[in-house]
């Protein structure tokens, strides 16, 4: 009898990882991450909203609290790394860069892009 | 249950990733140019039937998105079905109950059900 389903191997430990699979697990960690803070946000933005006190403290969060603005960088860069490596999966869906040279070159730059991207914004908001 | 499994969560995770994109781009576009820098301006702007309908639409696909993205990695890492079941309610509850508050957040800002 021949298996009904494909072997599946998924221990994190022990998986070899060619930097498109990097780009492959960040996506997942990135997409987790901003999962995780969907609750946080739509606090955030019904205390905004819930008067001018409320739009102050958010406001204050957002240029003075040294927590909020680590948490928004980490945030930024998994927005960013969701975004490009979910655009290079669409590419991939539509058969654009298919080839293992072309695949490993745009997975080195949705990975560096992303970083540097959040980084260089973040720079300019201060 | 095939409720959003096999070819359904594809559709929904490709659908909901383009209309995100579309929104990332037509948002801020019309929200940069009211020059929000007050309480007064942000509440009217988010008050606008365009925005509402906006950011619906934005946290809607964000959470359809999410249940795709999360689901394939409970199935991929929870095999014990009691905590695969209970792990898979537990997140549909919590996004069920985060686009319900969204919701209830856009629509009371903008004087709906007052």
């Amino acid at each position: 009898m021949r298996r009904q389903t494909p072997p599946v191997f998924l221990n994190l430990l022990q998986i070899r990882f060619p930097i498109t699979a990097v780009m492959s697990i960040l996506h997942r960690l990135s997409g987790v991450l901003l999962f995780l803070n969907i609750p946080l946000v739509i606090y955030a933005l019904q205390l905004s909203l819930s008067g001018e006190a409320g739009f102050k403290l958010v406001q204050d969060w957002l240029l003075h609290s040294l927590i909020i603005q680590v948490l928004l960088v980490i945030l930024l860069w998994a927005l960013l790394h969701h975004l490009f490596a979910g655009i290079r999966f669409l590419l991939l869906d539509i058969d654009i860069g298919v080839s293992r040279a072309a695949a490993r070159r745009s997975a080195w730059w949705v990975n560096i892009s992303a970083l540097l991207i959040a980084v260089l914004l973040v720079g300019l908001c201060q | 249950m095939k409720l959003l499994t096999g070819l359904w969560a594809w559709v929904v995770q490709r659908g909901s990733a383009l209309l995100m994109i579309s929104l990332l781009i037509v948002i801020p576009l019309t929200m940069i140019p009211l020059n929000i820098n007050n309480y007064t301006s942000w509440q009217q702007a988010m008050a606008s039937p365009f925005m509402v309908v906006a950011w619906s639409l934005f946290f809607i696909a964000i959470i359809a998105h999410a249940w795709v993205g999360i689901r394939d990695i409970i199935l991929d890492y929870v095999h014990n079905l009691l905590f695969r079941t209970l792990s898979l309610s537990a997140v549909a509850v919590a996004l069920t109950g985060c686009i319900l508050w969204l919701l209830r957040v856009l629509l009371l800002n903008a004087g709906v059900g007052q």
